[in-house]
């Protein structure tokens, strides 16, 4: 088994900044930052993100209902939320299936 | 009814392209390079974590049998690997922002 290591955002900035070294550091920071915020805002405004070769993430309206602590068994109501709805792409699937598909 | 819009990679090219004043193809690259990064890791069964986004995380599904539900045949399906993302609380406290007020 691989040991698996967490690939965080700082991790991604500095992969970015091999490739981009003219551009500050504190640059790229800041865009990669913008990207997901703009990600955060759409969803929260209701817009479904498509990102082609990646995957799509689409805003579920969940309705209200009685649900029950399983422990207890108290009733509990739960109001109507919202729930992100997340589909990854074909080719991502293709991708990650790659070494099982060659074995 | 809030209106549907759909936020694809032309979106993201333009904010990047308004932030960096690169020529755009060159924005183009630099957004497909932060979404390629991401796979990459994917690939190499790495966890993904972005802060105030989300994670994504690499689950392995095994072989089961399948039914198909029109027909009623049954079909092997086999083991796969696939990606889950797991919001993080801030964004899902965001989305459900309108609601609780």
């Amino acid at each position: 088994m691989v040991d698996n290591k967490n690939y965080v955002k700082s991790d991604l900035i500095n992969s970015i900044q091999l490739k981009y070294d003219k551009i500050p550091l504190r640059d790229i920071e800041r865009i990669i930052d913008i990207i997901f915020k703009h990600l955060t805002n759409s969803l929260a405004s209701g817009s479904s993100i498509e990102l082609r070769n990646f995957g799509c993430w689409r805003i579920k309206n969940m309705k209200p209902k009685i649900a029950r602590n399983p422990k207890t068994g108290e009733k509990i109501s739960v109001g109507e939320k919202k729930k992100i709805y997340w589909k990854s792409s074909k080719v991502l699937n293709q991708r990650i299936n790659k070494s099982k598909i060659e074995t | 009814m809030e209106k549907n819009n759909n936020i694809t990679r032309q979106d993201l090219y333009q904010i990047v392209f308004n932030e960096l004043g690169l020529p755009k193809n060159e924005c183009a690259k630099f957004v497909d390079l932060v979404f390629e990064y991401l796979i990459k890791e994917l690939e190499k069964k790495n966890k993904v974590k972005i802060a105030l986004f989300g994670s994504f995380n690499l689950k392995t599904k095994s072989a089961r049998v399948g039914r198909n539900p029109k027909t009623k045949e049954t079909a092997e399906i086999i083991g796969r690997n696939v990606v889950r993302f797991k919001p993080s609380k801030m964004l899902i406290k965001k989305i459900n922002k309108q609601i609780n007020e």
